[in-house]
């Protein structure tokens, strides 16, 4: 019988790296102020790429970043470990840039229209990588969408994490995100159809 | 093949990892035969790479040296400008203030202690409006065979009240709400709607949404974990602990309390006292258990309900 850490699974990684999350925070909570330096450091990256959806003007942005650390650090004692700290500091971060910019919360889930995606696309002509035409269509989502894009594929959030992020049921975050996501995958095989067409009538030329 | 194709849906599910086993099972039986939801799948999957790729770009910025500067500044300030303690004894003319004040504080704290605890919620607890404050619950779970067969009567998930037994050399990972827990050694183990009856073998725990009244039960101790992750294996002598994150609250068969530190670990003895250092045989109590493949029951009952195998502790 091979013992249980033979099987590191999912768990022990995800532990290790929580460990040292908490261990950082309960450096700070006990007084060690420079240990949040590191938190900052991590987290700068998310932070920003959630309130600079909101702000687009870059340094009223980084003034935001700092605003959200700090409250972050001043509600520090709030914080509940059995929850991560990202989806936490998330929240934060779109309180922050929803304060700054005083918008009702209801835009959340603005519909996404597959014409407009279309529309937008460019021409097959022009040449566009995928990653570059993934970002332009993000783009036409609306600001909370594409933070919601962030925290489930780069960030790994559950839904039910991101749901709680934007105070939304999670039954909602998934069907929309799931409709999105066959939006894209249309807009993608359109666009590849559309290159093909391209390609077969400039050989008959 | 096109009757039972798969939707859009059933397949991001699948690139979600959030099926079942039985759901995974046959997402792959159908995918084997119908090309058209393959070319479905790849595209999908594409859409998940360029997502990946492109939210992890977009959280690609780091901070500047200024900005750090400025957060860790503020930071200090606020700390330098909050309330100092005076000196209560210094003896000036604001000592009355001073000593009003030092009465006041203690005061409002078991006032609001007293607010918050009347339901209030509090203004900085995550989430506000948390779907995770429903009543916890095991009932809604999912299995995943790691190593050897499903027990006996499992088929995709773990009926509450129902005993579980293991064959020696199976791994079977149980992910309820938040939490995961990987049961092995033999282990047989009961279910309720927010309690692990752990009757014989180990177990891993980890614990990460909320689970208030969450405990794991077995003969020689009880745990209640608090934000954590643990271990716990079952011997014919007692029961050894590992806290690997968070904290927990162990109170043994004979009422003994222990809250270990993250990294210790701690044996538990038949007799219910608590040990740093591994017994030694001399001083242990004659085993309360032997395998469950010697008997039909871990705690020697007859029955495998699982009345008798919780009501037996």
């Amino acid at each position: 019988m091979l013992p249980p850490w033979f099987f590191p699974g999912l768990f022990v990684a995800n532990n290790s790296e929580k460990q040292a999350e908490l261990q950082l925070i309960n450096e700070v909570l006990r007084g060690n102020t420079q240990s949040f330096a590191s938190l900052v450091e991590k987290y700068w990256g998310l932070v920003f790429s959630i309130v600079s959806r909101y702000i687009k003007n870059r340094e009223t942005a980084e003034d935001i970043c700092q605003e959200v650390f700090i409250s972050a650090f001043s509600g520090l004692a709030s914080y509940r470990c059995e929850y991560r700290f990202s989806p936490w500091l998330a929240k934060i971060a779109v309180n922050k840039s929803l304060e700054h910019i005083r918008r009702e919360k209801s835009a959340v889930f603005v519909d996404v229209d597959l014409d407009l995606f279309v529309s937008n696309l460019p021409s097959p002509e022009e040449s566009i990588d995928q990653s570059q035409l993934f970002d332009e269509c993000l783009a036409i989502l609306s600001d909370d969408w594409q933070i919601m894009f962030i925290l489930r594929h780069g960030l790994e959030l559950s839904y039910l994490e991101i749901a709680q992020v934007f105070d939304v049921p999670v039954g909602t975050v998934k069907s929309l995100m799931f409709r999105i996501r066959k939006q894209l995958k249309d807009v993608f095989e359109k666009r590849a159809q559309r290159e093909e067409l391209v390609l077969s009538s400039g050989g008959r030329d | 093949m096109s009757g039972n194709c798969l939707t859009p849906e059933r397949m991001q599910e699948y690139l979600d990892n959030s099926l079942s086993v039985s759901e995974r099972e046959d997402v792959v039986a159908h995918l084997e035969g119908c090309e058209k939801c393959q070319r479905g799948l790849v595209a999908f999957a594409s859409i998940f790479k360029l997502a990946a790729g492109s939210a992890h770009k977009q959280m690609g910025a780091k901070v500047s040296h200024n900005s750090l500067a400025a957060v860790m500044k503020r930071i200090q300030n606020s700390q330098q400008s909050a309330p100092v303690a005076a000196n209560p004894g210094a003896g000036n003319d604001s000592d009355f203030f001073v000593w009003l004040k030092w009465l006041l504080i203690p005061a409002l704290a078991v006032i609001m202690l007293l607010v918050s605890s009347m339901g209030k919620k509090k203004a900085g607890d995550f989430p506000e409006n948390n779907p995770l404050q429903q009543p916890f619950s095991l009932a809604e779970n999912m299995v995943v065979p790691v190593m050897g067969k499903l027990p006996p009567g499992v088929t995709d998930r773990i009926t509450l009240n129902r005993e579980v037994r293991l064959a020696e050399d199976a791994i079977l990972l149980v992910a309820a709400a938040q939490h995961k827990f990987k049961f092995f050694n033999g282990a047989v183990f009961a279910m309720s709607q927010n309690e692990i009856t752990l009757a014989y073998g180990a177990a891993t725990f980890d614990l990460t949404g909320l689970h208030q009244g969450f405990r794991v039960k077995t003969p020689v101790v009880t745990v209640t974990p608090l934000g954590t992750s643990f271990e716990l294996a079952l011997k014919n002598w007692g029961a050894v602990f590992t806290l690997h994150s968070g904290r927990a609250e162990l109170v043994s068969s004979s009422g003994l309390q222990r809250s270990p530190a993250v990294g210790q670990t701690l044996y538990v003895t038949n007799d219910g006292s608590f040990s740093e250092r591994l017994p030694q045989p001399e001083s242990l109590s004659l085993p309360v258990q032997s395998a469950p493949q010697q008997q039909s029951s871990p705690t020697g009952s007859t029955s495998s309900s699982p009345d008798n195998l919780i009501d037996s502790f």
